[in-house]
């Protein structure tokens, strides 16, 4: 993780996920990576403290395990339509993709 | 006769059994309660009124034709909006859901409505649960029926609320590290954590997933005990769900609890704590002492470590969950882009500021090469916090402290976006951030409870212990409970 932050690095984290916000706010994100920075600092300096110990991916201890590839009764195509606002013949319309 | 919107559900399916009361004059009591505290508290986000009633009509009939019914059946419950009901309005608390009516139930929904559970309605939350003083909803703040000035708490500011004001017999509500717990203690009721894997998290709408857990908020230990035994169990739909026997913790509340340790981080009551706050804490120390607890002071790892875990955790989960709201399956749509792209944009624009802040800091947190390694590490002191805990639990049953290191917060404390900040908040952020992360981190059950007021503000006790401690934290809370008056104070809504 790069440690300095600067403005255009936020800018062009808001074109990646396409999420609009204005300077002062900009200002607010960069405060907040910064303290997210700080963090980070925590954890390495605990390298040595932890390097032998495992990782916790569940906190209950479950194993992967495979359930039964069985059929089950899904929702009808009406169902998963009805919460958007525009369809066509049973497809979710969209504005046109490409310019 | 006891106010019918004050009832505990132990005694209203008493008084439901007996047949002194029907499920509909409940429910009426509790709608009309609503009408008339609603506009003061602003608990609810949706009200389903009528649907309350054609349920509370079901049980009736039930119980005329003789029919057993559950502990839960023809009482009213409000839900917090962040899980999914099906047809009924879902939010989280954000205008990009102001539109969703789910299809389907979350598990928890679908045992209470089993269980002949009478629905009020979707209690009002901080946008996706991000917040602690329900400010940041797009709909409304709840106000803390204690002093209209103040907030509720969060993120279930809602759900507490509600069952403090008497709009609720008990609620459904949910956190990440005290969302159910600490809007609990603001509002002098009583909240519960149980531990993570035990209650399934299908159906919440995801913000962090690996430290959700739904919970129940109620006026009274009895009351959490019968809500989990009916919540609690296996789903084949939650991946991280225990197959576990779900005890009959009602039945079990009762122990004696002269041999039980209680261990006290020195830390939990220094620092910024308020002082009324650590009195009322002390108090509620000596009354277990009375009882015949021991109380041993403990050292726990440094609230800084899980602080860092928590916060890297947290960064890279709900980035990944946020994406998903882009206005075509479902959700807020914005019509007016030209084009795909365009439409993301305007879509997007509708996240409250303190949602765009979260998801762009985790983002650019993400992008870096080196977050993987830091992710992986962080693993790892989750591993030293459990080991840490672990070796605790040897020496101690359970850990005892203030739930929150201040009573409730006044309102606009959330301005243009963001969470004030002073000299005062400094001092209280780490007691916050170390009373409740470093347990939730591990998934360990936890209790908060009233233990007395400040100036006639709430004050919450915490209780919590290793996994599958529940029995265990019932027994201690109750025995605290029936041994003093603080849960029988109701607020007066001014």
């Amino acid at each position: 993780m790069k440690t300095n932050i600067n403005l255009a690095d936020i800018e062009h984290i808001t074109q990646v996920y396409k999420l609009k916000i204005n300077e002062r706010q900009k200002q607010v994100v960069k405060t907040r990576l910064e303290r997210l920075l700080s963090q980070v600092k925590v954890i390495k300096k605990l390298h040595k403290q932890t390097e032998k110990l495992e990782e916790i991916t569940n906190i209950c201890q479950l194993e992967n395990v495979f359930r039964k590839d069985k059929v089950k009764a899904s929702l009808k195509q009406t169902e998963v339509l009805s919460s958007t606002n525009k369809t066509k013949g049973g497809y979710i319309k969209t504005v046109k993709v490409l310019e | 006769m006891e106010s019918l919107y004050y009832l505990t559900i132990a005694r209203a399916h008493q008084l439901l059994k007996s047949r002194a009361i029907s499920s509909v004059e409940l429910t009426k009591a509790v709608l009309k309660r609503i009408n008339q505290a609603e506009p003061k508290i602003n608990s609810f986000i949706t009200l389903t009124a009528d649907l309350a009633l054609k349920q509370a009509f079901r049980v009736d009939k039930k119980i005329k034709n003789n029919q057993p019914i559950s502990k839960l059946a023809g009482i009213p419950v409000s839900i917090k909006d962040v899980f999914v009901t099906k047809n009924i309005k879902t939010t989280s608390g954000s205008k990009i859901l102001s539109n969703y009516f789910p299809q389907y139930d979350a598990t928890v929904m679908q045992r209470l409505l089993s269980s002949d559970a009478v629905i009020l309605g979707k209690t009002n939350q901080d946008e996706f649960a991000y917040g602690f003083t329900t400010e940041t909803s797009h709909f409304k703040t709840t106000c803390n029926p204690w002093d209209l000035s103040r907030t509720a708490g969060g993120s279930s500011g809602g759900s507490a609320a509600s069952v403090a004001a008497g709009e609720a017999i008990y609620s459904l509500a949910s956190e990440h590290y005290d969302s159910i717990r600490q809007p609990a203690a603001w509002t002098g009721v009583v909240g519960f954590k149980p531990t993570y894997g035990l209650v399934s998290r299908y159906g919440i709408i995801a913000m962090a997933s690996s430290l959700e857990c739904p919970g129940p908020v109620c006026r009274a230990v009895e009351d959490v005990a019968i809500c989990l035994e009916y919540i609690t169990g296996y789903d084949s739909h939650d991946a991280n769900s225990l197959k576990k026997t779900v005890p009959k913790y009602s039945l079990d509340l009762i122990r004696p609890i002269k041999n039980l340790v209680f261990g006290l981080p020195k830390e939990y009551l220094s620092g910024g704590i308020e002082s009324g706050v650590k009195k009322r804490v002390v108090e509620a120390i000596k009354v277990l002492e009375k009882l015949g607890a021991k109380i041993r002071e403990i050292k726990l790892l440094p609230a800084e470590y899980s602080s860092a875990v928590y916060d890297i955790l947290y960064a890279a989960e709900v980035a990944s969950n946020l994406s998903r709201y882009d206005g075509i399956r479902y959700g807020y749509r914005v019509s007016k882009g030209k084009d795909l792209n365009e439409q993301y944009f305007l879509n997007r624009e509708v996240f409250g500021p303190m949602i765009k802040y979260q998801i762009l800091t985790d983002l650019r947190s993400l992008s870096g090469g080196e977050f993987d390694k830091i992710y992986h590490q962080s693993l790892k002191v989750r591993r030293l916090i459990k080991n840490d805990f672990e070796s605790v639990f040897k020496k101690v049953d359970l850990i005892i402290g203030p739930m929150s290191p201040c009573v409730a917060f006044k309102k606009g404390f959330y301005k243009n976006g963001q969470y004030l900040s002073s000299p005062e908040t400094d001092r209280l952020k780490p007691l916050v951030n170390m009373y409740s992360q470093p347990p939730t981190l591990v998934g360990l059950p936890g209790i908060s409870l009233p233990c007395g007021f400040v100036n006639g503000l709430p004050v919450g006790l915490q209780i919590y212990g290793p996994l599958f401690s529940e029995s265990k934290i019932l027994q201690a809370a109750y025995a605290y409970e029936q041994a003093t008056q603080c849960r029988k104070f109701k607020a007066k809504i001014k």
